[in-house]
């Protein structure tokens, strides 16, 4: 089910009417909230849930045995057992025919006739974050740094609560699972605020990142031609800004629905295209991923804790790694790479060439990480590197003659949206949109969340789909 | 934070607005009215009547002639059965009938119209008649449930006047932004506005707006628009005769298997005056085409050119009939297929 759907504002409604009304008890509102859960993501492809389902049982049953063993071959055994099952389905599920073709490569490369016909799998939505929540749990139940789960139903519903399970925010099981232990019940300002950022979710999604963007980078993107320079970066920045409002949209309805339920869920994004640097950036882009990275990969592989060489081969696999993370294919490794060597070059230029970021060079250190992470995108949103390459040949003039296919029109929006974009980041960097809205008048704040709702509303979105649940 | 203050004020101008927002639309009765919309979910939902059709049932194939000039209410009242619009507006037929003859057992009649510019030009809007195909096969229980939710709003709700196919009239905020623009000259090309020219009711018949029908400035605001591209097709040649044989020789094949279990397929040239007769027998000169179409595919043909019910009438905009005349058009196409044998009248109220 998709946030910006009708059929979702039914389900919510209902699922808020049961959770409000004084029929159920605490523990019957969480089967309540579990059953809505499989509901939400049954109503996409109903056999699916099996794996939820499944992921849910093992990692149940091996942070059980986690909790009480102590010999610790048995205890690595649970782990790897949950780490098998998790990255099996992902391995499986994502990676299957990306496998395949890949093999096959190799085998031809090496003058083996082997042709394998591609398997098809369907992708589960949103496999690649509730495999790695639930992973956290047994890692961290492994680590002996969370307490087990109360009950199977507090932790299934922790797997699968629906306004995060398709897409984040990732959450660690010691920051939800214990939420739902006593009964919760959202204040009348969180319900407000909740619904708030859910009205804000909506309008980075369907507005800013479908009606404003999407059209733009999906042309530029979708043309064969050899581009020119202007039609290319144009493409790109829109992309930038719609991959940014389409995420952080559904992160933000997420945690004001949880909010409205009166749970609290992590912020995933804050304000990412005014970093100072690439280490800024992933301070600040979908935080609860390379968090999770941080914690679970770059750290065990090793950290700064071995010597810069060891260091910056850690950065670098867990770079590569994150980019293979949001998708099958190997433009989306370079993506990671990209950044990898971004952070590795930061860190470099720190240890050699330091200087002190002042309130005069800051904004302009921005606008440079920004335009360094455009040059990412392309090989994120390209399908194909000849279309990558081609892209960034029209973007740095490498070449002459190319087309023009955007109007002056779209020119001039698309920049604008992204120049606001880029600049509201900026202003927002040191704060939050909670402080700035309780400085702001409320009559001017409803009057905002009035024009919101209103563009919202006569934007018509076809629910279209959000980028992040393809990963 | 005064939330509260701040919700009731956002809660009573978002009401405030919209209404305004509404009433405003609904006076532009010339251009705009609430309906359902003809979109992949009303096409799936006509699809899906495929399944239990039986050999007596008429199906309709073809693009937005087909649409607008068939009636299928008054297809039923002269035959007795109501046809299963499968029409496109704006889309070839040809993954239509591939997926009714390759992926159902429907062995009825599959009426198809021809637009020849469309019909048999492989690289003319295939892949989004395929996504309507896809989406029936793919809709999620969510999606079937959102099209019911917006039901009520689309018929009740003139503001919700939009389209897929984002026609340069519709109301939604993307259409709306896209009306303005820069006449900079920055990118060539005709700057083909396309312009809705009519609705649909709830079978997918497509209905003219009345204004067409009689306002010569009206009708000149859309024969303007086909003028920036018709002349443009290229004229008859080798490339476009292999291009041709290739598109009979792929439905022939189609066609056979669905004769093959019994199917009778019959093929319809509907009516086209001026601009887009011209260049249509410029680029596709019948004798080339149609009649080489029809002698291969071994099925009954039936060209404007050679009835006179068929060519009686005026097209407001050179391409398709006023509601009116789609009617007695309708009729008196029932009429010859009952005559010629080719249909068998059922009983009528």
């Amino acid at each position: 089910m998709l946030f910006n759907s009708l059929s979702f504002i039914l389900f919510l409604i209902i699922v808020l009417a049961i959770y409000y009304s004084k029929i159920l008890n605490w523990t019957n509102k969480k089967r309540m909230l579990l059953f809505s859960s499989y509901v939400f993501y049954g109503m996409w492809n109903p056999p699916l849930v099996i794996l939820l389902w499944i992921s849910t049982m093992i990692d149940w049953t091996a942070g059980k045995h986690l909790a009480v063993e102590d010999n610790q071959k048995k205890r690595k055994m649970w782990l790897l057992l949950s780490m098998f099952v998790n990255l099996g389905f992902l391995g499986f599920f994502k990676y299957g025919d990306f496998l395949l073709e890949n093999f096959v490569l190799v085998m031809n490369a090496i003058g083996v006739d082997f042709q394998a016909k591609p398997m098809d799998i369907i992708l589960p939505m949103g496999i690649s974050f509730y495999t790695f929540q639930t992973m956290s749990y047994t890692i961290d139940m492994y680590k002996r740094k969370t307490e087990r789960a109360r009950t199977f139903l507090d932790f299934a519903l922790y797997v699968t609560f629906f306004p995060q399970l398709v897409a984040g925010p990732i959450v660690r099981a010691k920051d939800l699972i214990t939420q739902f232990y006593e009964e919760k019940k959202a204040t009348t300002n969180q319900f407000i605020w909740g619904l708030f950022l859910l009205t804000i979710g909506l309008f980075q999604k369907v507005v800013m990142a479908d009606t404003l963007l999407a059209g733009t980078s999906d042309d530029v993107f979708g043309s064969a031609k050899l581009l020119h320079g202007v039609d290319a970066w144009v493409g790109t920045i829109a992309f930038s800004g719609q991959i940014f409002f389409d995420f952080a949209g559904y992160s933000t309805c997420a945690i004001g629905i949880a909010l409205m339920l009166g749970i609290i869920l992590p912020d995933n994004f804050r304000y990412p295209y005014a970093s100072l640097g690439f280490s800024d950036l992933w301070r600040r882009w979908h935080i609860s991923l390379s968090s999770w990275l941080r914690d679970y990969l770059y750290i065990p592989l090793g950290g700064n804790r071995h010597g810069i060489t060891r260091m910056y081969a850690a950065l670098m696999i867990t770079m590569l790694l994150g980019g293979l993370w949001h998708g099958a294919a190997w433009t989306f490794m370079v993506w990671g790479g990209l950044h990898g060597t971004y952070l590795i070059l930061e860190r470099l230029q720190r240890r050699y060439l330091p200087f002190e970021i002042t309130k005069w060079n800051g904004m302009f250190l921005a606008f440079i990480t920004f335009s360094c992470v455009n040059i990412t995108w392309v090989f994120f949103r390209a399908r194909t590197f000849e279309k990558a390459w081609d892209m960034i040949k029209s973007m740095f003039y490498m070449q002459t003659g190319g087309e023009k296919i955007l109007d002056t029109f779209t020119i001039i929006k698309v920049s604008t949206v992204i120049a606001i974009m880029f600049l509201c980041h900026w202003f927002m960097r040191n704060t939050s949109m909670k402080e700035v809205s309780q400085k702001t008048s409320p009559y001017v704040l409803g009057l905002v969340w009035a024009i919101m709702t209103f563009l919202l509303i006569i934007a018509q979105g076809s629910g279209e789909q959000f980028i992040y649940f393809q990963f | 934070m005064k939330l509260k203050q701040s919700f009731t004020f956002a809660l009573v101008l978002t009401i405030a607005s919209i209404t305004i927002w509404e009433l405003y639309w609904r006076t532009q009765t010339d251009y705009y009215i609430a309906y359902l919309e003809d979109d992949r979910n009303l096409w799936s939902q006509e699809r899906a009547k495929v399944e239990k059709a039986t050999s007596e049932d008429i199906i309709l194939l073809g693009a937005s002639r087909t649409g607008y000039n068939f009636n299928t209410h008054a297809w039923e009242d002269t035959q007795g059965i109501k046809p299963i619009n499968l029409t496109g507006n704006g889309k070839p037929p040809q993954p239509f009938i591939e997926d009714v003859i390759n992926n159902t057992k429907f062995n009825g009649t599959l009426v198809i119209g021809v637009t020849p510019l469309a019909f048999f030009d492989s690289s003319f809007r295939r892949n989004v008649t395929k996504q309507w195909v896809k989406h029936y096969y793919d809709r999620t229980y969510s999606q079937r449930l959102g099209f019911e939710l917006s039901k009520p709003l689309k018929r009740n709700l003139v503001m919700l006047s939009a389209s897929e196919a984002k026609s340069y009239n519709d109301l939604d905020l993307k259409s709306l932004i896209n009306r303005i623009s820069i006449d900079d000259d920055r990118i060539k090309g005709d700057k083909f506005k396309l312009v809705n020219i009519g609705y649909n009711d709830e079978y997918r018949n497509l209905i003219m707006f009345p204004r067409l029908t009689n306002n010569p400035a009206y009708q000149k605001e859309i024969t303007d628009e086909w003028d920036k591209v018709i002349p443009g097709v290229p004229d008859y040649s080798k490339k476009v005769e292999n291009t041709v044989q290739r598109e009979i020789k792929t439905l022939s094949v189609l066609v056979k298997k669905f004769k093959g279990r019994g199917g009778k397929v019959i093929f319809v040239r509907h009516k086209a005056e001026e601009g887009w007769n011209k260049h249509t027998k410029r680029m596709m000169p019948r004798d080339k085409v149609w009649n080489s179409f029809i002698k291969a595919i071994e099925c009954p043909g039936y060209h404007f050119e050679d009835y006179e019910f068929m060519s009686k009438h005026t097209l407001p905009e050179w391409s398709h009939m006023n509601a009116e005349d789609a009617k007695t058009y309708t009729k008196d196409m029932v009429y010859q297929l009952i005559k010629d044998g080719h249909l068998k009248k059922h009983k009528t109220n």
